[in-house]
């Protein structure tokens, strides 16, 4: 589990910058020089994040633009917070957000 | 590290502008990848080293033919003690690059330089005393960190690529180092096929988008004078090296994302790499793109025979 609670607004850290290509998203970490490519739902949660978007939100958007189940949304949405909070692109939730509730 | 602690003494004290003791009053234009520049403040022996090295590279001007205003390039002579002593067995090349909105600083072995934006391009060179003769180095990349941003200012960018001619135009095959540019290249020499680099492409927008060789890499030496010029960039081909030889049609992020890494120079300026992206975007939207993976069998020109990238 990721640690991020619905209503807190994932971060995109300040080295980060994006861009929608072809609906996927092409990031560039500059700090890392590094390039990465996010695939069309991966790009829609970015871009949410961009918009300073809380993660209920998010959750709520992939649902209705990709027709999947809300526990599955959530589920898969959290995670792949986690996954790109690890790769650099947003910044860790804070210790006490979505922890002993 | 910061910028230039690798290679300067004192960093804090990198040349804040242009200026300082020219090292003679001589001078000359060279004329890359459609660029002219004008490199004044040199002794007769720097001169001479220059002029040989641009003419066995085709660099030096066609007597007569008028060009917009040049990029003046002013080379300073700077003291030995400005520098770190590194020694180069083993040592692979860098140099330092740190964009500002308004200039770039480079610093390297023996030698720092600065190019100011505005109001007009100009770049000044600092070499230490004694390395004289070893301008060559040195000048030859600031030109082509001049060469990518004087592309970008259009447009344009540079590409590490080997450029295949084929009847549509240039095949572009890129990659980081050791992906096979040389391979592909020798390949496509050895299956009879014309090659115009082996190492770095000037890429201008257009319909279609043309490229054009830029010399001081590769192994390859000039190009042949019906590559030399601009050449429509018939495709984009991403190399992997691999067992069995296949091509596979590329994803616009993927394609962006892909040339980005090697579109030297402006893809870690971030003032400029915003209009790299543009620029890269626009080229995929034009120009079809493909990762292929080649063994050294030489049996690619097939799989790209079928996607008709050749014939």
């Amino acid at each position: 589990m990721s640690g991020f609670a619905p209503e807190s607004v994932p971060e995109l850290r300040s080295d980060v910058r994006f861009r929608l290509v072809g609906g996927e998203a092409v990031v560039v970490r500059q700090e890392a020089a590094e390039v990465l490519v996010l695939n069309e739902v991966g790009a829609r949660v970015l871009d949410l994040v961009g918009r300073r978007r809380p993660v209920a939100e998010i959750i709520a958007a992939l649902c209705a633009e990709f027709e999947v189940a809300p526990e599955l949304a959530a589920a898969e949405v959290t995670a792949f917070l986690g996954e790109i909070a690890a790769a650099g692109l947003i910044a860790e939730p804070p210790p006490d957000e979505g922890g002993g509730r | 590290m910061s910028f230039a602690a690798a290679f300067l003494s004192h960093p804090a004290g990198f040349p804040a502008a242009a200026g300082g003791e020219p090292w003679g009053d001589e001078g000359l234009e060279l004329e890359v990848a459609g660029f002219r520049l004008a490199v004044s403040g040199l002794t007769g022996g720097q001169r001479a080293a220059i002029a040989a090295r641009a003419a066995a590279l085709g660099l030096l001007p066609a007597a007569g033919v008028v060009a917009a205003a040049p990029t003046p390039v002013r080379v300073y002579r700077s003291a030995v003690e400005d520098y770190h002593p590194i020694d180069t067995r083993g040592w692979e090349y860098s140099f330092d690059l740190a964009a500002e909105p308004a200039a770039l600083r480079l610093a390297g072995l023996r030698m720092s330089a600065r190019v100011d934006w505005r109001p007009e391009p100009e770049a000044s060179l600092w070499l230490p005393a004694g390395d004289g003769e070893a301008i060559v180095g040195p000048f030859e990349n600031l030109a082509r960190v001049l060469v990518a941003h004087r592309l970008s200012a259009e447009g344009g960018l540079l590409l590490h690529s080997s450029g295949v001619a084929t009847s549509r135009g240039l095949l572009l095959a890129f990659g980081p180092s050791g992906a096979g540019k040389s391979t592909f290249a020798r390949l496509a020499l050895a299956a009879g096929l014309r090659v115009a680099s082996d190492d770095l492409h000037a890429v201008l927008p257009g319909d279609p988008p043309s490229a054009r060789p830029v010399p001081f890499g590769g192994d390859l030496g000039p190009a042949p004078p019906s590559l030399a010029g601009p050449s429509p960039v018939a495709a984009l081909v991403r190399l992997r090296r691999g067992v069995a030889d296949r091509l596979v049609s590329l994803r616009p992020a993927t394609a962006v994302a892909s040339l980005l890494a090697v579109a030297p120079y402006l893809n870690a300026d971030p003032y400029r790499r915003p209009r790299l992206e543009v620029s890269l975007e626009e080229l995929t939207r034009r120009v079809p793109a493909f990762e292929l993976t080649f063994s050294l069998a030489g049996r690619c020109w097939a799989a790209l025979a079928r996607a008709r990238l050749f014939g």
